[in-house]
């Protein structure tokens, strides 16, 4: 499991690679993905479905708010979260 | 058919003239006047700043009639500067701070925007001034290369200005639409049509100054206007929140509750999100009395399960072209039954609205026509396009028999029995994509231009559960690379008229007179559950 998660970052870095529409703004781990609005609201369903099958559970509403999903590293953070606690 | 309404109540003697004068009646101490996420302002002091914002615009060259760029996120910030140009006697000329900077830079130039009013990253700053006439920018720390920079912390050190009077028929504010030509059409508003706008919504949804007004939209699409003008001319407070906040529900629903928020305004994809994603079980927002929705129309199925879910909240379809603001409502008594859709309903105060057939002939009841309407909220017409202006009103008798300017709104509405209107259409190929409205030629016209294209046709799909989006088909050669040409058409066309995916096609079906068949066409693209990643 921890092996998976460590691998995340970098899988997540790839896709938001695909989602994000512009060449010549550059991102990383830690670009916030919202605030020039590189990832928009279809783009966050869209990442929200990669995750869900990435870590093989669904991720409640409520726990698809903005603090998790700002940048790569908050949802990596967030995934990592989810699994210490078991839920 | 004619249908008529009695002039609103009259409005007292204090009444602002103009809308630079909004803020100028007195909501009580201490009454919240503007909120975001995390900042607020009592009347007092969104007066005071807007003042300020006021003087620093005169200061550097802005005179009356001067258009003014507002390139903001929803906040705080935005009521303060939307009211700070006003009462300047500046026109608004509000931008997508997200938008394609090519689309920016024609509407700035389109209507020669000299002075800015900007946040954001400074990179974007500097292409949009680098693509415009823009020669000074209020809100950045450091100047974009080719302007002058004023800091929001210099701004408030200014002595606030009192509001300038401007004439009813001064232009008010500039918002952009897409013509179907790619030339950006700006629907001009003077003082009078949105004060009248103002004072009908104000009338017909019984603001109060207790309310709390959210309009949950970006600042660049009409419905904003209901916040920045309706909710302050009776003393209510406007909620502003960034764009980011509308692509998370649970997020959304928090700060609503968070706020007190007693009326809602969006287009239906925001509300049905709220519904599926918005966490709606684990808010409180029994503060909420109104739900207005516009844009498009809600699928009755979902808006009888929202409805079933806010109980204490009321509900109103909002209808009008930006060219006239609204011009009818429809208050549900309860939640729809079946699949008849939602009317639009009756014509407002102060409004007319004929169905008429191609030959300009009044429709009988229950029969197809385009709506036009004749109204006090309608725009002056498009910012230095007279030909295109003259050609969206068709000039006719009013009610009491002299002719006026009827806009005609391109939408297919039928009356009922009842006297309700109900929307079946348009007579062009403008769609809605959530809420917003799209020129399928202008998508097209793009869509050719691609490296490896050679015939291309965009047509919509979804709605409803599946937000409505916007699919490209190709006939492309080897050449054509997928992802490249979605980058591509994400820096000319704004992201709701990018289509979601492009399909490679063999052929395009073809009406009978050869031309591309659009109908035809969405059906070769496949059903899916869920928006899709491009193809590569």
């Amino acid at each position: 499991m921890s092996d998976d998660l460590d691998s995340l970052e970098l899988d997540l870095l790839a896709f938001v690679g695909d989602l994000v529409l512009t060449d010549d703004e550059p991102f990383d781990a830690d670009t916030d993905l919202l605030l020039d609005g590189l990832v928009d609201s279809m783009g966050v369903v869209q990442l929200v479905h990669w995750l869900e099958a990435r870590l093989g559970t669904e991720i409640e509403p409520a726990d698809v708010v903005i603090d998790n999903f700002r940048s790569v590293r908050a949802m990596v953070a967030f995934a990592r979260r989810r699994a210490s606690t078991g839920s | 058919m004619v249908t008529t309404r009695r002039p609103a109540t009259g409005v007292g003697p204090d009444a602002p003239r103009c809308l630079g004068e909004l803020l100028e009646l007195d909501a009580g101490p201490g009454a919240l006047a503007v909120a975001d996420p995390d900042r607020h302002l009592d009347r007092e002091g969104l007066r005071r700043r807007a003042g300020q914002v006021a003087a620093v615009l005169v200061e550097h060259g802005v005179r009356p009639g001067d258009r003014v760029g507002i390139h903001l996120e929803s906040s705080v910030e935005t009521m303060v500067a939307v009211h700070g140009v006003l009462r300047a006697g500046g026109v608004v000329v509000p931008l997508d701070p997200r938008g394609p900077i090519v689309q920016v830079g024609a509407q700035l130039r389109d209507c020669d925007v000299r002075v800015l009013i900007g946040g954001g990253s400074a990179r974007r700053l500097a292409a949009v001034v680098d693509a415009s006439p823009v020669t000074v920018a209020l809100g950045p720390d450091e100047g974009p290369p080719g302007a002058a920079a004023v800091p929001w912390s210099d701004l408030w050190g200014a002595s606030p200005v009192p509001p300038r009077v401007s004439r009813p028929d001064e232009p008010a504010y500039v918002i952009y639409t897409s013509g179907s030509t790619g030339r950006p059409k700006g629907i001009v508003h003077t003082h009078a049509s949105a004060m009248a706008y103002a004072r009908l919504s104000a009338e017909t949804y019984g603001l109060v100054r207790t309310d709390v007004v959210a309009t949950l939209s970006p600042l660049h699409f009409d419905q904003s206007t209901f916040s920045l003008y309706a909710a302050p001319l009776v003393g209510a407070a406007a909620l502003f929140v960034p764009d980011a906040l509308l692509r998370f529900p649970a997020s959304l629903t928090q700060v609503v509750a968070d706020r007190g928020t007693t009326v809602w305004y969006s287009v239906p994809t925001l509300l049905v999100h709220a519904l599926r994603r918005g966490a709606l079980d684990q808010r409180d927002l029994s503060a909420l009395r109104w739900i207005l929705y516009g844009g498009e129309a809600f699928a009755p199925n979902l808006l009888a399960e929202l409805m079933a879910r806010l109980p204490g909240a009321r509900v109103s379809n909002v209808y009008g072209p930006a060219e006239v603001n609204q011009c009818t409502y429809h208050h549900l008594d309860g939640p729809p039954s079946g699949d008849e859709p939602v009317p639009i309903g009756r014509a407002w105060p102060e409004t007319q609205i004929e169905l008429v057939a191609p030959d300009g002939q009044p429709v009988p009841s229950g029969e197809v026509g385009e709506l036009l309407v004749h109204t006090v909220t309608a725009m002056a017409g498009y910012w230095n396009q007279p030909e295109v202006t003259r050609a969206a009103f068709r000039r006719r008798p009013g009610a009491d028999g002299r002719v006026v300017p009827w806009y005609a709104t391109g939408d297919l509405a039928v009356e009922r029995a009842d006297g309700e209107l109900v929307f079946v259409g348009r007579v062009d190929n403008q769609r809605k994509v959530r809420g917003h409205r799209v020129e399928l030629e202008s998508v097209d016209a793009e869509l050719v231009r691609l490296a490896g294209v050679e015939q291309a046709i965009a047509v919509v799909v979804g709605g409803a559960e599946e937000d409505a989006r916007i699919v490209g088909l190709v006939i492309a050669s080897a050449a054509f690379d997928p992802t490249a040409a979605r980058r591509t058409l994400a820096g000319v066309l704004p992201g709701y008229a990018v289509p979601s995916e492009l399909i490679r096609v063999a052929d395009l079906p073809t009406t009978a007179t050869g031309k591309v068949d659009r109908r035809g066409a969405a059906l070769l693209v496949p059903d899916t559950d869920a928006p899709t990643l491009p193809l590569r």
